[in-house]
Order: C-alpha cells, then sequence, then structure tokens
C-alpha cells in the first residue's frame, strides 16, 4: 500500500535514499555498538559471567521453568477461549437481562489491569481465607482479561457476518440456536481466527507478569540465575537467554498467525474478510 | 534380666553413634538429629509428624544467609543452616526438609496459610509483623552497617561525604536512613543489593550499605576484595517466623538458641567467620504471645480509613502513575512517529530497520523489558537516572510499537487515489505526506491510538515489580502498615476502572466528533 506514497525513484532520489539509508544503519550501528562497548567494557561477555551457562542442570531448570510458563498460558489460552465464546455469546444476545450484564463484567475486566487482578487474587483473596496458588492467580487474570477481549473479538466477528446470511437461515426455518451455530458463528470465528490468535500471543507475553506476583515462570527463574553471587551475578546474561526463549515463543505464535490469515483469505467457505492479525492489541 | 539387654543395647547404639561420628565428618556435622523428641500441643510439630517431613521457608538469593546454588541445587548459608538445625532437633534429616523460597512480601501470609512450618531468613521482627505471626529467637541482633572495598578510606558511617556514593535496594529503609541522617552523601539505588555489589566490585560506588548479615554474606564471597566497616547504626533482630499462638514449638526453638550457643557459634563460624567480623549471639525474647492472629478478624469488609489515613502514600502513587503514563506516553509518540514514517518511507533499509524493531519490541513480554531496565542498564556501567526514569523509557520503547502501527495502519486507511492525485500534480513524498495523506490519515488514527493509551496506563503497573512507587506497588506499602490487601486492591482497581472511563470517554468524543467532520 506504501508504494502509492512515492514515485519510483528516480536518479536524484536513489541518491538521497542510499544516503538516507546509510545514515539509517550507521545511527543504528552507533546505539548498538555503544550498548555493544559498554557491556565488554564492564566485562559482561568474559568467560565467568557465562559460566553458569555452561551447565546442563541449569539448562535443565531454564526447559522445567519455560515449561511452567507453556503451562500458564496453555491453561489460560483454553479458559479463556471457553469463556471469550460464552461471553461472547451473551454480549450479543437478544435478551437484555443477559446482554447487559455481560457487557458491564467485560467492560469492567478489560479496565482492571491484569497485574491488579492478578494480585487481587493472590494477596486480597487470603484476606477472606480464599489461598489462591500463584500458579492460578496467573492463569484465572489471564484467563478474566483476555477472555473478556475474545468475547469482543467474537461481537465484532458476529456483526462482520452479512445480515443475509441470518435472514436465509430463519428463512429456511432454522431456530436462534441452529442459526447461531450452524451459519453465524462457524463463519465469524472463521473470520475472527487471526486476531483470535493474535490475542493468544498477548497472552502468552503477559504469563511473564507472573514474575511479578512471584509464580516462578521462565523470567522468576532468570533472575534467580542473575543473583547468583558465586556465578558472577550475571543477571543481564540470564535476561538474554530468557529474552530470546520468550521471543522464540511469541513469534512461532504470531507466524501461526499470519498462516492462519493467509489461508483463511483463500478459502472459499468464508462470505466475510477475514480482520487482519495486526490491528487488535492491548495488555502488556 | 531384661535392664541388661537395655543397658547393652544401648551401649550399642552409643558405640554405632560414635562411629558415626568420624565417617560423618567429612560433611560437617555441626549438629545431630534429634533421635527421641516429645513436644506437646505445638499444631506445626504435629502437621510436621503427620507428613514426615518439615518445609521451611528460605531466602534462595542472599549469599552467605539463604543462597540456593543452582547448578548443584545445594542449599547454603547461616539462615538456612539455623532452619537444619532447628529441623534436626526435632528429628528431620536432611532428606526430611523441603525447601520453599518465599519472597519477602508474602512471608506473614505463607506462615498463616501453613504454606510452610517455619521461615528463616533475614526475617526481622517488628511489632506490626507480631500482630500476625509469633517470632522465635531472636537468633542474629544486628543493624545497617557499610560495605566497603578491602583498604578504602572509610572506616564506618562518619566517613561518608558528598564524594562517597553510597548504594542499597530502591526504596528501602537502609536507603532512607542515609538520605535522612546524611542528606549531603550521593545514592545510587538498584532493585538488588548483587548490582549493588557489582557496581562496588565496578568501582561505580563507594560503599553499600544494609543489614550487616546481608553485606557479610557478599563479603564472604570476595574475602579479599571487601570488608564490612563500621558498628551497626541501627537496630534489627532476625528471629523464625511461625504460627500465631505455637508457644511450644516457640519455646522449643527458643531453648535449643540458649542452651546451645556452641552450635550456634559453629555455624556462624561456618558461613560468616571468613569475613573477620564477629556478631555475639543474642539472648532470646520469649514474650507472652497474645494468642491467635489478629488480622482480617477485628473488623471485616474495606474502611474508608485505607484512603484516608494514608493520603500520603496514595498522593504519592497516583502523582508517579500519572508521571509513568504522560512521560512514557509522550516518549512513545514521538518515538511511534518515527518508526512509523521509517515503516512507509521510500528508504528501503529504514523500513526493514522499522520492522525489525517492531517485530522484536512487540514480541517480547513488557515485563522482559523492564527486567533488562531494571537489571541490565546498571550492567553497562553509566549514570544511573533513577528508576523512574528508566520506568519511563521501557514503557515508550513498547509502546512506541503500537503507535507506529497505528500510524501505518491510519496511513493505509486513506484512499489511493488521494496520493495518486498529489503525486500527479507533482508533489514530493515529503510533502504528499504533510499536506494530503497525514491530515486526513490523522482522523482514523486518534480513536485506536486512544487504546494503545489506555493500554499504556494499565501497563503502568508493571513497574511496581521494579519497585517505583505507583499504585501498582502500594499493596506492599500498605501491609507495612497494617492495612488489608483485599480493600486496598479494590481501591486500586477502582481508580483504574475510573481513570480507563474517562479516557474512553474522552475517545469517543473525539471519535463523534471527527466522524461528522469528514
Amino acid at each position: 500500500m506504501s508504494s502509492v506514497l512515492y514515485d519510483v525513484a528516480g536518479p536524484r532520489a536513489i541518491v538521497r535514499n542510499r544516503v538516507l539509508g546509510v545514515l539509517t544503519v550507521l545511527l543504528v550501528a552507533a546505539l548498538l555498538g555503544f550498548v555493544i562497548y559498554r557491556m565488554i567494557v564492564m566485562g559482561q561477555f568474559s568467560a565467568d559471567k557465562w559460566e553458569v551457562f555452561s551447565y546442563g542442570a541449569v539448562w535443565r531448570q531454564i526447559a522445567e521453568a519455560t515449561g511452567r510458563t507453556l503451562a500458564a498460558f496453555g491453561t489460560a489460552a483454553v479458559l479463556s477461549l471457553i469463556t471469550g465464546l460464552a461471553l461472547g455469546i451473551a454480549r450479543v444476545s437478544d435478551h437484555r437481562w443477559i446482554r447487559l450484564p455481560a457487557t458491564a463484567v467485560i467492560e469492567l475486566l478489560r479496565a482492571i489491569p491484569v497485574l491488579i487482578l492478578m494480585m487481587l487474587l493472590y494477596y486480597g483473596f487470603p484476606e477472606f481465607g480464599v489461598h489462591v496458588p500463584s500458579y492460578w492467580a496467573v492463569v484465572i487474570a489471564l484467563t478474566a482479561y483476555n477472555g473478556s477481549v475474545l468475547a469482543e473479538v467474537l461481537r465484532t466477528g458476529v456483526d462482520s457476518v452479512p445480515r443475509g446470511q441470518s435472514e436465509a437461515a430463519y428463512a429456511i426455518g432454522l431456530r436462534k440456536i441452529g442459526v447461531m451455530r450452524l451459519v453465524v458463528l462457524p463463519q465469524a470465528v472463521r473470520a475472527m481466527l487471526p486476531v483470535i490468535i493474535a490475542q493468544l500471543v498477548v497472552t502468552l507475553k503477559d504469563t511473564a507478569l507472573g514474575y511479578i506476583i512471584t509464580y516462578n515462570e521462565l523470567l522468576y527463574y532468570a533472575r534467580l540465575i542473575g543473583t547468583q553471587a558465586q556465578y558472577d551475578s550475571p543477571i543481564l546474561q540470564a535476561g538474554m537467554v530468557a529474552a530470546v526463549i520468550y521471543i522464540a515463543l511469541c513469534l512461532t505464535l504470531a507466524g501461526f498467525a499470519k498462516w492462519v490469515e493467509g489461508r483463511t483469505r483463500r478459502s472459499p467457505r468464508t462470505k466475510v474478510t477475514p480482520a487482519p492479525a495486526e490491528i487488535v492489541d492491548e495488555g502488556a | 534380666m531384661r535392664r541388661l539387654i537395655a543397658a547393652l543395647a544401648g551401649a550399642i547404639m552409643l558405640l554405632a553413634t560414635l562411629a558415626a561420628v568420624p565417617a560423618a565428618a567429612d560433611v560437617q556435622p555441626l549438629f545431630p538429629v534429634n533421635q527421641d523428641v516429645t513436644l506437646q500441643g505445638s499444631p506445626t510439630y504435629d502437621r510436621m509428624k503427620d507428613r514426615d517431613g518439615v518445609v521451611v521457608g528460605v531466602k534462595e538469593d542472599q549469599p552467605g544467609l539463604g543462597a540456593i546454588d543452582v547448578v548443584t541445587g545445594e542449599r547454603s548459608g547461616f539462615d538456612v543452616d539455623i532452619a537444619r538445625w532447628i529441623a534436626a532437633s526435632l528429628g528431620f534429616a536432611e532428606d526430611q526438609i523441603t525447601y520453599k523460597a518465599i519472597a519477602s512480601a508474602n512471608r506473614e501470609q505463607a506462615i498463616k496459610n501453613g504454606d510452610i512450618d517455619y521461615y528463616v531468613g533475614t526475617y526481622s521482627i517488628t511489632g506490626a509483623r507480631k500482630k500476625q505471626i509469633d517470632f522465635a529467637g531472636p537468633y542474629l541482633t544486628t543493624g545497617q552497617s557499610l560495605l566497603v572495598p578491602r583498604g578504602s578510606g572509610i572506616r564506618s558511617e562518619k566517613d561518608l561525604g558528598p564524594d562517597t556514593k553510597v548504594c542499597s535496594a530502591t526504596g528501602s529503609a537502609p536507603i532512607q536512613n542515609i538520605k535522612k541522617a546524611f542528606p549531603d552523601v550521593p545514592t545510587t539505588e538498584f532493585d538488588v543489593y548483587s548490582a549493588c555489589v557489582e557496581a562496588l566490585r565496578n568501582g561505580q560506588v563507594d560503599a553499600v550499605t544494609t543489614d550487616q548479615p546481608i553485606l557479610l554474606g557478599y563479603a564472604a564471597l570476595y574475602p579479599d576484595e571487601m570488608e564490612v566497616v563500621g558498628e551497626p547504626f541501627t537496630e534489627e533482630n532476625y528471629g523464625v517466623g511461625l504460627l500465631k499462638g505455637d508457644d511450644a514449638l516457640r519455646s522449643w526453638i527458643n531453648r535449643l538458641f540458649t542452651d546451645h550457643p556452641g552450635t550456634w557459634q559453629k555455624i556462624y563460624d561456618s558461613n560468616l567467620g571468613s569475613t573477620g567480623v564477629t556478631i555475639p549471639q543474642p539472648e532470646v525474647d520469649n514474650y507472652r504471645s497474645t494468642g491467635e492472629s489478629s488480622v482480617a478478624s477485628d473488623d471485616a469488609g474495606p474502611r474508608a480509613g485505607v484512603i484516608t489515613d494514608n493520603l500520603d502514600l496514595w498522593g504519592e502513587a497516583l502523582r508517579n502513575t500519572l508521571l509513568l503514563f504522560f512521560a512514557g506516553g509522550a516518549l512513545a509518540v514521538v518515538l511511534g512517529f518515527v518508526v512509523g514514517a521509517m515503516r512507509v518511507s521510500p528508504v528501503p533499509i529504514a523500513r526493514a530497520v522499522g520492522a525489525v524493531y517492531v517485530n522484536l519490541i512487540r514480541n517480547t513480554p513488557l515485563t522482559v523489558i523492564f527486567f533488562f531496565f531494571a537489571f541490565g542498564y546498571p550492567a553497562l556501567g553509566l549514570p544511573t537516572p533513577g528508576f523512574t526514569v528508566l520506568a519511563i523509557g521501557a514503557l515508550g520503547i513498547y509502546t512506541a510499537t503500537y503507535i507506529a502501527e497505528v500510524i501505518r495502519a491510519g496511513i493505509n486507511t486513506v484512499p489511493a487515489g488521494q496520493a495518486e492525485a498529489a503525486r500527479a500534480i507533482g508533489l514530493p513524498f515529503t510533502k504528499v505526506m504533510t499536506l494530503v495523506v497525514l491530515p486526513q490519515a490523522f482522523r482514523s488514527v486518534v480513536p485506536p491510538m486512544m487504546s494503545v493509551l489506555i493500554a499504556l496506563l494499565k501497563n503502568t503497573t508493571v513497574a511496581a515489580g521494579f519497585s517505583v512507587a505507583e499504585l501498582g506497588v502500594i499493596r506492599a506499602n500498605l501491609s507495612e502498615r497494617g492495612e488489608d490487601a483485599l480493600a486496598v486492591l479494590l481501591c486500586v482497581a477502582a481508580i483504574f476502572v475510573v481513570m480507563v472511563l474517562v479516557l474512553s470517554a474522552i475517545q469517543r468524543t473525539i471519535e463523534n466528533r471527527w466522524k461528522v467532520a469528514r
């Protein structure tokens, strides 16, 4: 799309673009170079700082910590899909007494920061005797937030199905439940699939908030490695390892969303234009 | 005859124990495991017996006191050995002990919930804590002290001056004490003590201050490089955290400490002895317990006092949240515009750089970005601007990617014919953008931009994990004052709901006005 914004470059424009390109590269290289230079000066690349990563036991524990991250993500993803479906259907209900409370719940849960929800569950609930383990605090908070976001996504999807579809379904004698189940929802979900997967990337990223309420996931373990004074406190190094793992996981999921988007766009079974995976986003 | 057999059996067992001693000497038997325990009336001990094991709360990131070696999985330190000693006195060997790392903020909760049987880990005895749990001990009396490089000119806190930089944990009591007592001493604050110790080793700061044993733990790691100097200039008493009302176990532990000063000394010497600093074993305080835990039962439900009694903290928290929001938002919008412009520019390299930046940062959890700003930046050894500034940087860099994408999407909503027409009349790229495309894109950019800013407002809470005193962290501060965590968090949630509703209302107003104008 952006190609309409400028003409095909002529000789002068080519020179100018090259100069700008070189300047950009120089600027980025200077910034990265400075950071790397400081790291060399501070001995961040010394063998001592990385020694802890030469032990199999450490990598095994990193794998276990990643497993705990994925466990929280997996449970929260499944539960928020279920919650999102339930809340989303309630949100488009014809009955006011279902629709209004559902709308209120969705709006409320979307307005409270996920971290505050986690803290409420983890620190607040024990005040009246309900002890929530950190794993469940992470899972429930992520489910509540992402479930309500997915409900809104689903509503957008239902709205985007052309009216003729449900009218035709009614005309052949389907009841309300049949219209929803057989005609509207399949198309809405298909159209919104890329967005739904993109929201799951947000869920995956937000599991890292569990670090703050001491759920011992990947980032928590990275900090523990970083405070190991007998291995020269490699906190920057541990952070880098954790970041690489997180980015790899998220990019995999995001790539999957793109792939699904491409497939849905080509599928002849979709009457609705699928929403691009990029647009929707909230959360940390 | 029976008595003779019993005596013989006893003698054999005694011999067996004696014979076992030299073999066990390799693994330093600081204390024997008690084989014959009678402890009546302790619910905690009954629980231990039922499960045939002890669950001990410890720290795992405090060298010399409570630390775990991630490679060997071995726990060590003065506090851990005290915990082992108590377990041994109750008849539990090392393989029957389960260790649980409990964060400082959750200690009372873990004891009240029964997650752990007792807690040993730099746990200061305070009146507020005594209302919720009981303390055996103290087993260590200490206070704030200074860690300096060996042979430095600083011999006590009196040598601190305008040219000696002091480091401690962000917002901690020790750093507050220094600021109050020595206002002209420059201070540096990092989120963890290990970062301060690193800064000391690199020569960025001249002294690290906190409780003496914590400093001793680091000094024991680098005995040739640094030393702890000066007499403690505050007083802290470390105790063993126990379930409220378990007086039987409390007296048992107190008796253990009182009756075996030799064992205490051995534990001290083997963990902290190499520092050359000696601390005498304190007298235990066998106070009269007030019985059942007295929090949350006397006044049920949130009180107005949660806010009105603590206006100072709420004011500071709200101010910092808004500061993070506005400063982070400003940085994000500026950076987002630059990156957004790069992503649609005719320069291929700029487009690529923009794409890499956006895709990399958007697929990194915000908490990880904060982690780098809080823990990674100090490792570069640059001047420290304070953590609020770093948090603004983290929020800005993260949110800028969303702003950039919103701008790019907004530009794409302008019909292609507009840009083509502008180019047809001979306008260059900058003029196509500033005169034709951007003014039209602006309208479709603002509503989603508001959504990004609402997300930013909620994301400011992540700074709570990295010691900025904003709304997310107020729970910890208020629970020190004995407030009910649930009430505090409900208030915080309500404040966010109100702020988000206000921003949403602004968003709707703008959207409606510009929809008409189009």
